[in-house]
């Protein structure tokens, strides 16, 4: 059975700013949303998703940096233990649609997580994968790509979606 | 006495040679006359054909556009029909062919004298009715049907001398008050806010303030390019294929705190883009590149404008030349540029950033069939919608040459996604 799909909140959506709460107990419900936030990471297109971002506020998040979306990860509780070096991405983001600007991280991370199994692991991660799984934990935080953006650029972008979003609506 | 050796020169290098109209060396008289007769060559040689009963050997084939020129002179120049006349038999002096005077003096009579029946042979000739190649006849008509005969019609009519004003210096209101002072009539644009189109053309030194960079000569629709492009203060900007440098000149005007790169693979064309950017007080930012190349050390661009080489199928009310250079054998190669060009250009912008293709062309096949070709290929090119111009299509929006108007041009806006994150 195809997992049903969730819909992904647009900022500024006031929600998106939530800082989600740890996950006590890996249940079959979070192994359930995993699967349902990951065919809606498939299907938007997109490479990464935190549960934030389906407007479900327990720490959680699911990417796919693949071209054949033959690598799905699962982090429940991630935490960046370590972060070395300095990379630029022209980072999108799913919940901030059709808009993609410079932003500087960490190029390598040591990620401590537990899996959907509810064992803990260790990932250590680079290029695209790091980019995505720090953004996700940023969301998990309340925290947006665009808030690392000059106040008029995210002026800017904010005010060109809520347009957008009121044409939709 | 005045002869016409000099543009049966220049005609030949064009109708024999296969080169591009080239008029630097005749006087106003001379590049008018060649370049009417170039724009109704198609009527003018089969009447000429009519008036010559047995065909003259290849080696007087200067004869023959001879005669073509000084029917044209008889049609167009606004000149007594006996001074076109004695021009033309004057001209076989020159030719040293003296021996047919007669010839080109009876044929030119002859026609005078039954101009109307010569003309009515030919009016089931669609050649000959529309002054274009009969290639580009079908093409015209596959591509815009009922629409062809007003393209014709429009190619056939030499367009408005149109002015940029630049706004970093003057609106165009203001501009327009002191041609007024001049007794030089414009009218606004309606497609460019930069744009004034003059009620009659006339030599650049006559325009105020040309030489300091004030007003440049650019059709309306090509002003279009750099306004649709929509730069942003600050951007990094790609102009690809920037020759003669009208599109660079007005980036610059519009948006003068961009980081732009004017490129093109033509040196000695680029040549003329350095003259532009000169005259309008620039710095020098061109560079001689083939684009259809990739360019790594270029980096990444905000924006990229591909105005692509092309048939020039638009433009031809001003370059009638390309009725007789361009054969419907050169698309497929144009095709592979075109798409060439948009992949490299695409793999240098930026995710998010802005790709506006343009062709001075009306043919399917080097505008919406290519911009369809590009997205098939590249399911992260989305369509920034275009304002309403022209005539829209499934991809892009074309404006057809119009009389008193702009040129025709296909305009094709595309951003770049990436993955959501």
């Amino acid at each position: 059975m195809t997992p049903t799909l969730m819909t992904i909140l647009e900022f500024p959506d006031a929600r998106l700013r939530t800082k989600a709460a740890p996950i006590k107990n890996v249940s079959d419900a979070i192994a359930t949303l995993a699967d349902r936030m990951l065919a809606t990471m498939y299907e938007a297109p997109g490479i990464g998703l935190a549960a934030t971002q389906v407007n479900v506020h327990q720490r959680l998040l699911v990417c796919d940096v693949s071209e054949d979306k033959s690598a799905p990860l699962v982090l429940i509780n991630p935490k960046i233990v370590e972060g070395h070096g300095s990379t630029e991405t022209q980072e999108g983001c799913l919940s901030v649609p059709g808009f993609y600007e410079t932003v500087v991280r960490p190029e390598q991370i040591l990620v401590e997580a537990v899996n959907r199994a509810g064992e803990p692991f260790q990932l250590e991660a680079d290029g695209l994968l790091a980019v995505c799984i720090q953004h996700e934990i940023d969301h998990l935080d309340g925290k947006l790509f665009v808030d690392y953006l000059s106040p008029t650029k995210r002026q800017m972008i904010r005010k060109k979606l809520l347009k957008l979003q009121k044409l939709n609506a | 006495m005045r002869n016409f050796q000099k543009e049966v020169r220049t005609l030949s290098r064009v109708v024999h040679k296969g080169q591009a109209y080239d008029g630097n060396d005749l006087d106003p008289l001379g590049r008018f006359l060649v370049q009417t007769t170039l724009r109704h060559f198609f009527w003018l040689d089969l009447i000429a054909r009519q008036l010559i009963k047995k065909p003259l050997p290849n080696k007087h084939h200067d004869l023959h556009l001879l005669l073509i020129l000084g029917l044209g002179a008889v049609e167009h120049l606004n000149l007594p029909t006996h001074t076109c006349v004695n021009a033309a038999v004057e001209t076989t002096r020159g030719l040293r062919k003296t021996w047919a005077k007669g010839l080109i003096n009876g044929a030119l009579r002859n026609f005078l004298r039954s101009r109307e029946s010569l003309a009515k042979n030919l009016s089931d000739e669609p050649t000959a009715r529309t002054n274009h190649p009969l290639w580009m006849i079908e093409r015209m008509q596959r591509d815009w049907g009922a629409q062809a005969s007003a393209i014709f019609s429009a190619n056939n009519v030499p367009g408005p001398m149109t002015l940029r004003v630049n706004r970093q210096r003057l609106t165009r209101l203001d501009y327009q008050a002191q041609l007024m002072q001049l007794e030089i009539k414009s009218v606004p644009a309606v497609l460019s806010q930069d744009g004034l189109v003059l009620e009659q053309a006339l030599d650049v030194a006559a325009l105020p303030g040309f030489e300091d960079g004030i007003v440049s000569v650019q059709d309306s629709g090509a002003q279009l390019a750099a306004l649709l492009l929509d730069p942003q203060p600050g951007d990094r900007i790609l102009d690809a294929c920037s020759a003669p440098g009208g599109k660079t000149g007005h980036l610059l005007e519009i948006m003068p705190t961009i980081d732009l790169v004017s490129a093109d693979v033509d040196a000695h064309r680029l040549q003329r883009v350095q003259d532009n950017l000169a005259r309008l007080g620039q710095a020098d930012v061109t560079q001689c590149l083939d684009l259809t190349q990739r360019q790594a050390r270029l980096g990444q661009f905000d924006r990229i404008l591909l105005d692509a080489p092309c048939s020039a199928s638009g433009v031809i009310r001003r370059h009638p030349d390309i009725k007789l250079l361009r054969r419907d054998s050169d698309l497929p190669a144009l095709g592979k540029t075109q798409i060439a060009l948009l992949n490299q250009c695409w793999q240098m912008l930026r995710l998010g950033g802005t790709l506006l293709y343009v062709t001075c062309s009306v043919f399917s096949e080097e505008n919406v069939n290519i911009a369809q070709a590009f997205m098939a290929q590249h399911p992260e090119a989305d369509l920034i919608p275009l304002p309403k111009v022209g005539v829209p299509l499934a991809i892009g929006v074309q404006l057809l040459p119009t009389i008193g108007a702009h040129d025709g041009f296909y305009f094709a806006r595309f951003k770049k996604m990436g993955p959501g994150i």
